[in-house]
């Protein structure tokens, strides 16, 4: 059974012939997820999973008409709720915490008769760009044990890249999706911010979360948020733009934009050629390289730094020990039962986040830190527009380089949030922005590239990445 | 705030509802500085011309404002780690 070379598409499509039966598939899947143990990247495996196949393979038998994941085992990062199964955002606070109802991008994915089985490792919170900061432990690179896995939806990304999964879904506040598709090998689509109802994920950043596939193909991710996008009443952000299908499209005369302040930032990366040498393929194919101009990049990680963890300490003022799960024990009132649960509960990177954003709103910072950095937030997406008006789409690394090593960056934090430097623009334009591998590094570990595009441009975007791959492979 | 006393990081502890110890204040300490060295950078930047409240995310759209039926209080109250008659037990907070 040679599964892992299919797309979802053909998988989908042997399921419903019964090539293979919805049950072989899941637990094709399951056993590799038994396999691989040792990488920490799946917290749980739902015991209905093979139940649920079995549902599917019902249905196919009676000649019902099933959806476009028929059968399809799909690996949900631990932040989004699913009726009844344990969802705990890798905190020690939500241990024990039971989703209540499902969330709308998981429903629209049983909706269309997929199968969840279970859900991945990731930064506490999705704090973090290692998964390292997970309170059950690191999940480990898909090629080596003594690298990251990268973050914040590490899990995710090494499940999908071990074939513990179809696919997997991941959210991507400040590149939690493509850095760790990038540093697997895989391909991590942050959606344009309102493209993915946010309805039932965890709140982490508001303005910049957003939900998105982590696949093996650019293909699969363009089925997957086909499926998971739309309007929902239960999220006001979701925006109303109608997804539209693209036409193929032609690498010659093609514009690509070059972001003058990121390429400065990426010359002292030691794979710098490498991103050089792909704007040469593409030249060379008849598309053009056009240098654009967005100054408010070099305040891009800064303003992030802000943003992000204000709205994460307003996010996580709801875990004070009274309604989700964990409380203190031997408190002295109630705030001393806030103060005790949220202390024993939360790990030190939440911790040191929570205070940053604090830090960050309280009266006397306020003007000078969470405004100005609103004013760039909003001066991003300005220029991005006006980009877009010349550019096709933007080109630049994921990361810096391949996965670092466990444990190089945990002492210092400041050097963790770097790792965001390329990724964090897309979340505060809102622009959709995707990862694809394009090459090895020195220690023979993938690389990633970032295509970026005009918002609610998606599925535009995943066109031009697909010729972009034709070229660089 | 480039300096960053322990007075800083107990009164940030105390907005955030977080207790610290010593120890553990000495390596916030720390780390804080070198946070803010950096996000520093927006604070000194001089940003003009740009409306702040004029809204960085798309604008929602309102939908019709018709009474529904929520969540029952059993299911809302499932998570929660004391409960007594359909409410969240807290320790007594008015004397």
């Amino acid at each position: 059974m040679d599964i892992k070379s299919l797309s979802i598409e053909e998988l989908v499509k042997k399921i419903k012939s019964k090539e293979f039966s919805a049950k072989e598939v899941t637990k094709y899947y399951l056993a590799n997820i038994e396999k691989y143990k040792g990488k920490n990247a799946v917290l749980e495996v739902f015991e209905d999973a093979v139940e649920i196949a079995e549902d599917i393979d019902r249905k196919i038998a009676s000649g019902a008409d099933l959806g476009l994941l028929a059968g399809v085992p799909v690996i949900i990062k631990d932040n989004m709720l699913y009726e009844g199964k344990k969802c705990t955002c890798a905190s020690k606070f939500l241990k024990d915490y039971v989703s209540q109802y499902t969330s709308t991008a998981v429903q629209k994915l049983i909706d269309q008769d997929a199968v969840i089985i279970g859900r991945a490792n990731m930064d506490e919170f999705a704090m973090g760009g290692s998964c390292e900061h997970s309170a059950f432990g690191a999940c480990k690179n898909a090629y080596d044990d003594t690298r990251v896995s990268g973050g914040s939806s590490g899990g995710s990304a090494v499940a999908v890249a071990l074939d513990m999964c179809a696919f997997a879904l991941g959210s991507d506040t400040g590149g939690s999706i493509r850095q760790p598709s990038s540093f697997n090998g895989m391909v991590g689509l942050k959606p344009t911010y309102g493209r993915v109802s946010r309805y039932g994920l965890v709140a982490f950043a508001s303005s910049l979360d957003q939900i998105g596939p982590i696949t093996k193909s650019v293909e699969d991710a363009k089925l997957v948020l086909k499926v998971i996008a739309g309007k929902d009443i239960n999220d006001q952000t979701t925006a109303d733009e109608p997804l539209v299908d693209s036409k193929p499209v032609n690498l010659k005369g093609l514009k690509f934009g070059v972001i003058s302040q990121v390429d400065k930032v990426a010359k002292n990366s030691k794979y710098y050629a490498i991103y050089k040498d792909i704007e040469k393929k593409l030249a060379l194919a008849g598309a053009d390289i056009v240098s654009v101009d967005i100054p408010e990049y070099e305040l891009s990680l800064s303003s992030y730094y802000v943003i992000q963890p204000a709205e994460a300490t307003s996010n996580l003022g709801r875990f004070d020990g009274v309604k989700y799960t964990t409380r203190a024990g031997d408190v002295s009132g109630i705030n001393d039962l806030y103060k005790k649960s949220r202390t024993e509960g939360f790990g030190d990177e939440v911790k040191r986040r929570i205070m940053l954003g604090n830090f960050a709103l309280s009266s006397g910072y306020y003007d000078a830190y969470y405004k100005n950095a609103k004013r760039v937030q909003k001066l991003l997406k300005t220029k991005f527009e006006e980009a877009f008006k010349k550019v096709d789409a933007i080109i630049m690394p994921t990361t810096y380089g391949e996965a670092f090593e466990i444990g190089s960056k945990t002492k210092d934090p400041v050097s963790m949030y770097a790792e965001d430097m390329f990724t964090i623009v897309a979340n505060l334009a809102g622009v959709p922005a995707v990862s694809v591998p394009c090459g090895k590094g020195e220690s023979g570990l993938p690389l990633g590239l970032q295509v970026v595009g005009k918002h609610f441009d998606d599925l535009r975007l995943l066109e031009i990445t697909k010729e972009i791959q034709k070229e660089i492979k | 705030m480039k300096t960053v006393t322990s007075e800083d990081i107990k009164h940030l502890a105390s907005l955030s509802a977080l207790d610290f110890d010593e120890e553990k204040i000495e390596e916030f300490k720390g780390e804080f500085e070198s946070i803010l060295g950096f996000v520093d950078q927006i604070a000194n930047a001089k940003i003009e011309g740009v409306d702040t409240f004029n809204r960085s995310v798309p604008v929602a759209q309102l939908r019709e404002d018709e009474a529904k039926e929520s969540a029952p209080v059993e299911v809302l109250l499932k998570n929660a780690p004391k409960q007594r008659k359909g409410y969240f037990n807290v320790p007594k907070v008015v004397d």
